[in-house]
């Protein structure tokens, strides 16, 4: 799983383009829980090349994102600063968190000790699809 | 008709507006002449090339004025000959130029490609385009702007002129213009063993740090462009088109070095970083080697092998290789292998270009 994530396209003139380019995370396979276990695995920063922590932080939102394990986990790295660029990644699918799920992670990291978490959440909030993301746009 | 069809031509020429200007550099000077153009019924624009004895290299740039589609359908020489026919090319395994492709606003080609394919000549040549709808249909009496730039020497000194914008706020957070400049030095450092000199600036810009696609592109780009004027642009920004997951892209293959909204390579700051958003010293070096690796697309370098590994470039001594297995064997320290080879305790370094891909380079009209 490692090879195919760092293996990074498929399609082969016009995605040249997009070169070190991104993963289509619908070609990983069948939604499982094993899937997204995996991909929790993979989330190890020490992993290399550096694209694919950050992949599987992204896939997990997108496949796998109204699953309270994985709110669980991108709520936890939104304040631990080894991972906070995984918490980066994963704001930019927050719509994908569901309603719930998006305001729960996107409350955790506007009030993130970290920095560039919280300055993420805050321009992730306003153009939500969810209007109780919306509405916790500062005052 | 569909762009699959063989293109018939047509004389479209509706107004020609000449201006040129003078680059410095290698003993050449760089020709810009500019034509506003519409396509025939067919959608087809036959655009008069007319070459001096001294010019080498040129490029010209078709852009689209409205919506649509527009790609370079072939080349013809004085004496009539056709040097270059998409349908040759389209369907091949081997990339030469994504000009073929009616996949953006504007086409560009760089001719000649390699040092193997037939030089310029003095004489009247002619570029042929083709303007295409939404679908990709041929669709004429479409308006077209188009640059011709041409020079008249090929680089013994190789000398590149890279302007690196900060979008948003980045110019004000040192530990990304820290890495940036780290990673700057390291492109610097690869060309330079390539007998590429690069010269670089360091600008910020309006552009928002969420960075566009130059595949796409965007208006910005070609006003940031403008503004640069010439040579390669690369906008450091924290992602790519939304992605969490992209290094870099570049705005073709090669990219157009006149103001559109492809103008541009940009890259990713965060995703370099990683998974703490914060660089180590081999997070860098992979920074780097993204910014000589989406420069070398946008100067005209395909991948030597994509990955499925039946697609290949068009330069006849990088490995015709057909398995990952044998591909990382032969490639892994190519420039342009299309992804980072990394084990458990780091990446393999990638600077590597054979003589045929410096070539490449060195016809580049920006490399001079
Ligand atoms: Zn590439």
């Amino acid at each position: 799983m490692i090879l195919s994530l760092s293996l990074a396209f498929a399609s082969p003139v016009s995605d040249a383009l997009a070169a070190r380019d991104g993963v289509d995370c619908m070609s990983l396979g069948d939604s499982s829980a094993a899937l997204r276990d995996e991909l929790l695995g993979l989330t190890d920063p020490a992993i290399l090349p550096s694209s694919v922590p950050m992949r599987a932080a992204s896939c997990l939102a997108e496949r796998f994102g109204t699953d309270s394990v994985v709110q669980d986990a991108i709520v936890a790295w939104s304040t631990d600063s080894e991972r906070q660029g995984l918490a980066m990644a994963a704001l930019m699918r927050v719509d994908l968190l569901g309603e719930p799920g998006a305001v729960r992670v996107i409350q955790a990291a506007l009030s993130s000790p970290l920095p560039r978490v919280a300055t993420k959440a805050r321009e992730m909030v306003p153009g939500s699809i969810h209007p109780a993301v919306r509405g916790l746009a500062a005052p | 008709m569909m762009r699959y069809v063989l293109a018939t031509t047509g004389l479209s020429l509706l107004a020609c507006t000449g201006t040129t200007s003078d680059a410095e550099n290698c003993g050449g000077d760089v020709q810009v002449e500019t034509m506003s153009l519409q396509s025939d019924r067919q959608g087809i624009v036959s655009i008069p090339l007319s070459l001096d004895s001294d010019d080498a290299v040129f490029q010209v740039v078709v852009e689209n004025s409205g919506d649509g589609y527009v790609s370079t359908d072939g080349l013809v020489n004085p004496d009539g000959e056709s040097i270059l026919d998409w349908e040759d090319w389209y369907e091949s395994h081997d990339s030469l130029t994504d000009a073929f492709y009616a996949d953006a606003s504007a086409t560009t080609l760089n001719w000649p490609v390699r040092e193997s394919d037939p030089g310029l000549s003095e004489g009247e040549w002619t570029l042929y385009a083709s303007t295409l709808s939404d679908d990709f249909y041929y669709e004429g009496r479409r308006d077209v702007d188009v640059t011709i730039l041409r020079r008249s020497c090929t680089g013994s000194a190789m000398k590149l002129k890279a302007t690196i914008a900060y979008a948003g706020d980045l110019e004000n957070d040192r530990d990304v213009v820290s890495a940036t400049e780290a990673a700057v030095a390291r492109w610097t450092s690869i060309y330079a063993s390539h007998g590429i000199e690069l010269s670089t600036e360091f600008i910020s810009s309006d552009i928002k740090a969420s960075l566009p696609s130059p595949s796409t592109g965007n208006a910005a780009y070609g006003t940031l462009y403008d503004e640069v004027g010439e040579g390669v642009l690369l906008v450091v920004g924290e992602d790519v088109d939304g992605a969490s997951d992209v290094y870099g892209v570049a705005g073709g293959i090669p990219g157009p070095q006149v103001a559109t909204e492809h103008s541009v390579v940009a890259v990713s700051w965060l995703v370099h970083a990683g998974a703490n958003a914060s660089f180590s010293d081999s997070e860098i070096d992979l920074y780097g080697e993204t910014m000589a690796h989406e420069i070398g697309h946008f100067l005209g370098l395909y991948h030597p092998v994509e990955i499925g590994w039946n697609y290949w470039d068009a330069l006849s001594d990088t490995d015709d290789c057909s398995s990952a297995k044998s591909c990382e064997s032969a490639l892994a320290t190519n420039l342009m292998f299309p992804y980072p080879v990394c084990g458990n305790v780091g990446c393999t370094s990638q600077f590597d270009l054979s003589n045929a891909q410096v070539g490449v380079l060195g016809l580049n009209i920006g490399v001079r």
